[in-house]
């Protein structure tokens, strides 16, 4: 049985500290491990992501932060995560870490993603630089998800999650204006997280979604959006069919 | 090469260099270091064209000028400097993002790459510029619709003659006004309009087109009410712009970066609806949509989310 709790766009300022502590104080009890679905801070400012630090800092279980746009806002996202590292918190760019859970070996990959759009009205690389920028960009962190993804499974991991910002699935972007599902999300990240497999995939950014969707290969995936969850957190438990909802 | 000084960066804009009366030179030297400096220009297919006062004497009024300012484009005023180093000029990269100076015989020749409000030299000016004679020599010169932008904008408190030179062109130049509504609408329609309704004020023949013209480009955002039924339709159009005016500020105003506020406009009413992390936020929020859209009323129905425990734990298989 693997608990894992998951959160998404707590969007820290300077006026935020003190507002999710309170919340997880016994997360430790409830789940094996955090995930955080981008969207730590308000601007990307590495002093609103010290706020957000301090706040998950001694949550007691490892914690794997991807980083969402607004982390990008300041153009200095590399301070954001050196500010996450060093509150102990692993943050994943297209990369994928190894955590043993009671005796289980749970691989998390992560990657912010981007968006593109779902089969069927998708961005192509085509047209303007700015255009071919946009996609490329997604492309290139889709493949950098899917060989974090192949990592693992060489590595040999009995679960393996997936946390991003940006969501694979338009199901969970339900509730959205139809109009901005491009920039919430792209097809070529669940294409990526399918062909290596994965228990659970997590996002963000899309505050309007929906919390359940699919990957078109079965993996379950949850929009953890704090104003979609109306939590603070969730937790998803990673067991048999045999085992019991847990607790 | 020319060497480089340090010196205080001038106001961006400005175009003013301080006149050096202790330059001792007469009519004659000036009117040769000009022909030597077109054709210090010409020879190298640098393309040029000569503006200040031998533009302002060919187009507007007759001036005495003690320098000589010639209008490049950026990509040659390098080469520029170097034609004329190489035709005995000393040379000076004075400003590197708009002016470049040369000194023969006591003459100051500016050559300038980025004129005031920030206009370069471009293919149509080139195009349209005519040769004329100044004093007898012949040298291109920067089309009068150029040179009346140029003055409306280089105008201030302490250059108020580029404002008389301004109506001087419109004085005793044939214009093209199509031409310098389209180059106004680009460098500064507001500045040009006030000149030509100044213009007309003083009973200089400003047609109305070009005046209306350059009226509407400025105040194109600002719909007057009509009469009743059309007033409607282009009300509601200046409501979705004022809208859409907000709910960009909401996202890149720094006090707020919320980029899912729902903005509408509801008889009037500013419709604020959405989700904040937390309670201070909704007053920010309002804050950035008043400044944004003054004179409004505002409902913000904005919300500070309410974080409950996770639930529920969800078994996945």
């Amino acid at each position: 049985m693997i608990r894992i709790a998951a959160l998404g766009d707590p969007h820290a300022g300077l006026d935020s500290a003190g507002q999710l502590r309170p919340a997880l104080y016994d997360l430790a009890d409830r789940a094996d491990l955090l995930l955080l679905a981008g969207d730590l801070t308000r601007h990307g400012d590495p002093e609103e992501a010290a706020v957000l630090a301090g706040e998950v800092a001694d949550v007691g279980v490892p914690t794997f932060a991807v980083l969402g746009n607004h982390d990008h806002h300041s153009d200095q996202p590399h301070l954001v995560r050196k500010v996450m590292e060093e509150a102990g918190v692993v943050v994943l760019e297209g990369e994928s870490t190894v955590v043993e859970v009671g005796g289980a070996r749970v691989g998390v990959a992560g990657a912010k993603g981007f968006g593109g759009g779902f089969q069927g009205a998708c961005a192509t690389e085509f047209g303007e630089p700015e255009v071919k920028a946009f996609v490329r960009h997604t492309r290139e962190i889709a493949d950098r998800l899917g060989a974090a993804l192949a990592a693992l499974d060489a590595q040999g991991t009995d679960r393996r999650v997936v946390v991003l910002h940006f969501s694979p699935v338009p199901e969970t972007l339900v509730g959205e204006r139809l109009e901005i599902y491009p920039f919430l999300g792209s097809y070529l990240l669940a294409e990526a997280i399918d062909r290596v497999g994965a228990d659970l995939v997590v996002h963000g950014h899309a505050h309007a979604g929906s919390e359940r969707g699919t990957t078109p290969g079965g993996v379950p995936v949850r929009n953890v959006s704090q104003p979609v969850i109306g939590a603070a957190y969730r937790i998803y438990c990673l067991g048999g069919a045999e085992q019991p909802a847990c607790d | 090469m020319a060497q480089r000084h340090d010196r205080p960066a001038q106001a961006p804009g400005s175009n003013f260099v301080e006149p050096r009366f202790d330059d001792q030179f007469d009519e004659a030297t000036f009117l040769t270091v000009l022909a030597e400096t077109a054709e210090a220009l010409q020879q190298k297919g640098i393309p040029h064209l000569f503006m200040g006062g031998v533009s302002s004497a060919a187009y507007g009024r007759p001036r005495w000028t003690r320098d000589i300012d010639v209008f490049v484009r950026p990509e040659d005023a390098g080469l520029a400097l170097d034609a004329l180093a190489a035709s005995g000029f000393r040379t000076e990269q004075t400003y590197p993002d708009w002016l470049y100076k040369a000194w023969k015989d006591g003459v100051d020749v500016d050559v300038v790459f980025s004129s005031t409000g920030g206009i370069l030299l471009d293919d149509e000016m080139l195009e349209r510029a005519a040769v004329e004679s100044y004093l007898g020599t012949d040298v291109p010169v920067l089309p009068p619709e150029d040179l009346l932008v140029i003055k409306a904008l280089a105008h201030d408190e302490h250059m108020p003659r580029h404002w008389h030179d301004g109506l001087a062109v419109i004085a005793r130049s044939r214009l093209d006004w199509d031409y310098l509504v389209r180059r106004a609408r680009r460098h500064g329609a507001r500045r040009v309009l006030s000149l030509l309704l100044y213009a007309q004020s003083n009973d200089l023949v400003v047609p109305n087109g070009p005046v209306r013209a350059l009226f509407e480009e400025v105040f194109a955002d600002w719909p007057e009410p009509g009469p009743r039924g059309e007033s409607e339709r282009v009300m509601s159009d200046a409501d979705a712009y004022v809208a859409e005016r907000v709910r960009t500020a909401l996202a890149e105003d720094p006090r707020v970066g919320e980029l899912g506020i729902a903005v509408s406009v509801e008889d009037g009413r500013l419709v604020l609806t959405g989700e904040v992390a937390i309670p201070e936020r909704r007053a920010a929020v309002e804050a950035v949509a008043r400044e944004e859209a003054p004179g409004r009323e505002i409902d913000n129905r904005v919300s500070a989310l309410a974080l409950g425990g996770p639930g529920e734990p969800e078994t996945l298989g």
